[in-house]
């Protein structure tokens, strides 16, 4: 089954970079991600330019129509087109492949064609594996391998009703900020304050309690000197030079 | 040879024993080896108290490392503790591994205190300590880490002796310590105990594994038909007498019903499923203790292929056992009230149905009637063995008493009563110091099972008992938590809601006060009482204090002592130590027990008493019901464990090299392992190998000081990967330089995405590291879902989707961020294996200082933020991920933020209302005292923000105090 070589899968791989990081340059790169994709896509196909379509429906290659999992997105609109190389885009960065284990079984060599179609294409490319088989964690183990290689990210469904879900939900969530996952911070601008205090290293809570109650706001701290925060009870001299250093450094570094 | 030494430096260094027990000559049988003569010796000379077999098992120990499984009961504490005691010495480090605290404190209270060391908190001082030598009780996760840094001269240590050796698997701590500890000292020895046999029977071949876990060739089985346990328990056998308590109908009744729903239910699930092996599932399994651990053992694997109707007779099964042992061993008022919920219509629909059986409704009316007479008047029927225990503390016992010792009897009885459990014990106390009327009319209150109106004949009984009771607090003394006197007339009914307060305050004083042990005395009228109710027994207070010499020295009277079979505080070394204290007369067994029983014999086979001055036991049975069935169970699975470890040891093929005493052992570990067709990948395999041999650099991971607590570590360290703690901030593993692993099992992944730890984590990861993983790591015994894990609980898909979510909203926002779904620790090892092939070895050093204070700006990012005054922007009111990038690039620093004005800041912020609030927060103040009273949430925060508050007022009037000063 393992046919797959992973050296020269290396050398394929060798010749792509990481994709682009993080979110700050994500609105030009992944501009031109699409348009790349589609005009390749033109290019490949030669057919005439696909109208534009509807940003907030699931783009699905045509060759998965009639995949069981789609019945299961229920609350996001598809668009089927056949200018796309993955097998469903769900953001302007965002693309999903979708295997089923059993398939990968028997054509363990689908998923390398796939992946050098896609090249180094989108920020967030998910692999979503459906777990149909009972044992799976062979193959499971040399998707992982692959996905570590291909920088993919792996995704597992144990049914398509979960699989279909996952894309549906990837769709909803592509402009949804992380507060969701992120620390549940106070409403309140004190306990921000002092979240945010206490996020600096050695800095406890009852520090920044006592800072604020001393300093009052956040001016009369920013513009107070390393000696006198070093004086503030409880502060001392280690404390005091790392709160002034994070404080007074410029945001970008040289 | 070395054990030989070692014995003869302590017998130095202790005084020569008084006198040598005249039965050790015995033993002295084969003189020929020397070391078999100190040894011997050594159980002659000394003022060793050990029995025939208990002496065997010694000399077996000294003399070759092995496994000894002994039955329940027959205590090989004795004989671990005469082990440690030769070992005690400074020239000897002996470690003791996986005990209980129970166990750590019987042993050290019994040692020379010399040789016994704490664990030290600190490296250093465990360095220092384990210089010292001595005896230490160590929790394995530490032992580990040291043994990994070489903290702990592993070349010097004699001895590891693994108590509870069932447990020892492949994976666990114990194991991953035992083969560090094999690899580089070949000389000391490694001898394990246990005493659950029915533990090796699960699972396959697991006594084989477990003794190769262990590095033991031996295996030594003590099961209580041994001949030599036989022959030494047979002659000192205390008199026993069983009494056979009948059942009343209702109660029998009552039995044969719930054996029948269970007959039913059981058929049920195996024609359901028939395609599983159900051949633990039988009625007769059901009523046994262990019933929930059999059940999980065999169906913990296939849970999730089970249809819903099945699980939910498997738990009706759990409530059906709960009722059958409320209605043997509990009152009628409280197993009442226990079968009274399950016919709520609640509980009707979510069960499997038994309640809607004929049965069922039996069961029901039956337990009712036996609480409420036919005129439905409150007159519980008092539990069967109430009376035969009565009659056995107030008349067979005395009357056995001068039976046998004559008129010139000069010691007051003392009588040990032993029962199943704290409840059982406080029940029994509350029936004997208040007579049973008064103890049922207190449950129906706490229960709040209906009492209306008391038939005739209760209400004159509890009413006696309330009379007698202040009679007899003047005969001896004051109890603290009784009900103060009660009123004389016959008004019961009134008296009821002054019990009702007064049950109050004391049911919150007895949920804690659930003792363990009560101990009681009888007034000396107490024979020529006429009321058999009143009661007649009166706690002695002194036991609170768990000094029973002290009681017996101030009390001259009958002793009365109430105890379960064992405690939390010091295991099932409580019996014996309380048979030690009291050296009762008799004993009632009022539950049944095998490791109590077998306790007792060995007890009286150490007295060696003539047989009048032995023990008399009486023993409390329900003849041909549950309860003799279960006792009668659990036996037979004990014999029938011992019966297989005994062929299994018959058949059993041991290497050579299983004791890890040559390297063989360890270079077959390895190539067994680069044989093993992991993933197909033979020819990735072979050239590892190659590589491995002509390289010969051990492929290094760098792990987290806090991940010792999971079982991955030991199991990388087992396919030859070195394991490098360090203690780091980021990430659980470091693979290679670009490699970090944030591992998470389902139930962390749960907490930690719901939390927001996983969030900053992988904030961490991403800054620092090329390729950050969140490994999400299944249970190995559990099916390979997210579903799957939560089958006990109510976790259901809604919860389960919401995670599913969360995680996806996590890789939109870290795309780099790489999933690794792991079924097991096992193959989480093995891929890490792999993926670390042919790539550079991380730094410990690097991976340490990353993320701590100083860390060299992260690789891979175009734009380089300095990230603490990242993260604080980040936690600022108006900012979020979307808004910070521009401030960052365009801000500058805070100081030239505060010169901004607001609409500044709100274009920098593309918002105005984020203006807004950076402004606002930037320079006006915001005390918390306001926040108190102004916060909408204003109950919450005022509970959380209490701790704190507090602290404000008093930092502020501190730092007031300061200002003044200066």
């Amino acid at each position: 089954m393992e046919d797959l070589d992973d050296d020269s899968f290396d050398d394929v791989l060798a010749c792509m970079d990481i994709p682009p990081a993080p979110k700050q340059t994500k609105i030009q790169p992944a501009t031109e991600t699409v348009t790349t994709s589609s005009s390749t896509a033109t290019t490949s196909t030669g057919t005439v330019k696909a109208p534009p379509s509807n940003p907030h429906s699931v783009l699905v290659h045509t060759k998965q129509r009639g995949n069981p999992i789609l019945k299961s997105i229920l609350n996001v609109p598809l668009e089927y087109r056949d200018d796309i190389i993955p097998d469903y885009v769900v953001g302007r960065t965002a693309c999903i492949l979708f295997l089923s284990l059993k398939y990968h079984n028997l054509n363990p060599d689908y998923i390398c064609q796939r992946l050098k179609a896609l090249g180094k294409l989108y920020e967030l490319r998910v692999l979503l594996v459906q777990v149909d088989t009972p044992e799976p964690h062979n193959a499971l183990k040399s998707l992982t391998r692959i996905s570590l290689l291909a920088d993919l990210t792996m995704m597992l469904a144990w049914n398509a009703d979960e699989a279909g879900k996952i894309i549906e939900t990837y769709k909803q969530f592509e402009k949804r900020s992380p507060d969701l996952i992120m620390e549940r911070v106070e409403s309140n601008p004190h306990q921000k304050l002092v979240a945010a205090l206490t996020n600096i290293k050695p800095v406890n809570k009852t520090d920044a309690v006592t800072l604020l109650q001393i300093f009052g706001n956040l001016e009369n701290l920013i513009n107070a000197s390393e000696e006198r925060l070093s004086q503030v009870m409880g502060l001392g001299p280690r404390k005091a030079k790392k709160l002034y250093k994070t404080l007074h450094e410029p945001f970008l570094s040289k | 040879m070395s054990d030989a030494t070692e014995v003869e430096t302590t017998e130095v260094d202790e005084q020569p024993a008084p006198a040598p027990l005249p039965e050790s000559n015995e033993t002295l049988e084969d003189e020929e080896l020397a070391n078999l003569v100190t040894a011997e010796e050594y159980l002659m000379r000394k003022d060793v108290q050990l029995l025939e077999y208990e002496k065997q098992m010694f000399l077996d120990l000294v003399h070759a490392d092995g496994l000894l499984v002994a039955a329940k009961g027959l205590s090989y504490e004795r004989v671990l503790l005469h082990i440690l005691k030769v070992y005690s010495d400074a020239g000897n480090l002996l470690l003791v591994i996986n005990s209980a605290d129970w166990e750590e404190q019987y042993y050290k209270s019994k040692l020379d205190a010399k040789y016994v060391h704490e664990v030290a908190n600190t490296a250093t001082e465990r360095e220092r300590v384990y210089l010292e030598g001595g005896i230490q009780f160590i929790s394995t996760r530490i032992l580990v880490v040291d043994l990994l840094k070489q903290r702990i001269p592993i070349e010097l240590i004699t001895g590891i002796i693994v108590l509870r050796a069932h447990s020892i698997i492949e994976s666990c701590q114990e194991a991953f310590a035992l083969r560090l500890y094999r690899q580089r000292n070949k000389t000391g020895f490694i001898k394990a105990f246990s005493s659950s046999p029915e533990a090796f029977t699960i699972g396959y071949s697991h006594i084989e594994r477990t003794m190769r876990n262990l590095f033991v060739k031996q295996l030594y089985i003590w099961p209580r038909f041994h001949a030599t346990v036989r022959a030494a328990l047979h002659p000192w056998q205390a008199q026993t007498i069983e009494l056979h308590v009948p059942l009343s109908a209702r109660v029998i009744a009552i039995q044969t019903h719930i054996l029948d729903i269970m007959n039913f239910l059981v058929r049920e699930i195996k024609r359901i499923n028939r395609s599983v092996d159900m051949e633990a599932v039988t009625v007769e399994n059901c009523v046994t203790k262990k019933f929930h651990k059999i059940l999980q053992a065999q169906l913990d694997c296939i849970w999730h292929q089970l249809n819903s109707q099945t699980k939910l007779i498997v738990a009706d099964l759990k409530i059906l056992r709960s009722l059958m042992i409320s209605t043997m061993y509990h009152d009628a008022v409280s197993s009442y009230a226990l079968i009274k919920r399950y016919r709520s219509t609640e509980y009707a629909i979510s069960n499997s149905g038994w309640t809607l059986m004929d049965a069922a409704e039996q069961i029901f009316v039956l337990s009712k009637q036996r609480v409420y007479n036919g005129q439905n008047e409150f007159e519980p029927e008092p539990c069967p063995k109430w009376q035969a225990l009565s009659e056995l503390l107030t008349q067979d016992i005395p009357g056995d008493m001068s039976r046998r010792r004559g008129a010139d009897h000069l010691d007051p009885p003392k009588v040990l009563i032993l029962c199943q459990d704290a409840r059982a014990c406080y029940q029994l106390k509350q029936y004997l110091t208040q007579g049973s009327a008064r103890y049922l009319l207190q449950q129906a209150l706490r229960h709040e099972v209906l009492v209306g109106k008391l038939s005739d004949e209760f209400a004159k009984q509890s009413q006696g008992a309330a009379m007698a009771e202040p009679a007899t607090k003047a005969d001896v003394k004051v109890e603290p938590d009784t009900p103060a006197a009660a009123p004389p007339a016959a008004r019961v009914l009134d008296e009821l809601s002054q019990l009702l307060s007064e049950t109050d305050a004391e049911a919150q004083l007895q949920q804690q006060l659930f003792e363990e042990s009560y101990m009681l005395t009888m007034t000396q009228a107490a024979p020529n009482d006429p009321d058999p109710n009143a009661s007649i027994f009166e706690i002695i207070p002194e036991l609170e204090q768990f000094d029973v010499s002290a009681a017996l020295a101030a009390h001259r009277q009958p002793c009365i002592c109430l105890q379960t079979f064992k405690t939390e505080r010091e295991g099932s070394m409580a019996l014996e130590h309380m048979l030690e204290q009291l050296q009762p007369h008799y004993v009632i067994m009022y539950n049944t027990n095998v490791t109590a029983i077998r306790q007792l014999e060995v007890f009286e086979a150490r007295r060696r008493l003539p047989p009048d001055d032995r023990m008399k036991i009486y023993f409390l049975i329900h003849a041909r019901t549950v309860e003799e069935q279960s006792y009668l169970t659990s036996l037979r699975r004990e014999k029938s464990a011992f019966e297989l470890i005994i062929e299994t040891k018959s058949k059993m093929v041991i290497p050579e090299y299983q004791d890890g005493k040559t390297d063989e052992a360890f270079v077959l570990y390895k190539s067994y392992d680069d044989e093993e067709p992991t993933n197909a990948q033979t020819r990735q395999g072979a050239a590892t190998g190659v590589a491995l041999a002509s390289a010969r650099v051990t492929p290094k991971i760098i792990v987290d000081m806090r991940e010792f607590r999971s079982d991955l570590p030991c199991l990388i360290h087992r396919r030859g990967l070195e394991v490098v703690p360090v203690t780091i901030t980021i990430g659980d593993y470091i693979l290679t330089p670009e490699m970090c692993v944030e591992r998470k099992s389902i139930s962390d992944l749960i907490g930690s995405l719901n939390s927001g730890r996983l969030y900053n984590q992988c904030v961490q990861m991403q800054r620092y590291y090329a390729k950050p993983i969140l490994l999400i790591e299944f249970d190995q015994n559990r099916p390979f879902h997210l579903q799957g894990k939560f089958m006990l609980s109510q976790q259901t898909t809604a919860t389960n989707a919401d995670i599913m979510q969360k995680l996806q909203l996590l890789t939109l926002h870290f795309p780099r961020l790489r999933l690794i779904w792991s079924p097991s620790p096992y193959a989480t090892a093995q891929l890490f294996e792999e993926l670390k092939l042919g790539k550079e070895e991380p730094d410990a050093q690097v991976a340490a200082a990353l993320g701590s204070d100083e860390a060299g700006p992260a690789p891979g990012e175009q734009l380089q933020y300095n990230n603490a005054i990242h993260d604080f922007l980040l936690r600022l009111p108006g900012v979020h991920t979307r808004n910070v990038h521009g401030l960052m690039r365009k801000g500058g620093s805070l100081r030239q933020l505060l010169q901004l004005t607001q609409t500044e800041l709100a274009e920098l912020l593309q918002s105005q209302e984020s203006g807004k609030l950076l402004w606002d927060i930037l320079h006006v103040a915001h005390l918390p005292e306001k926040d108190e009273v102004a916060g909408s949430s204003a109950l919450l925060a005022a509970s959380k923000q209490f701790g704190s508050g507090s602290h404000n007022r008093f930092r502020k009037a501190a730092s007031e105090a300061r200002r003044g000063r200066r």
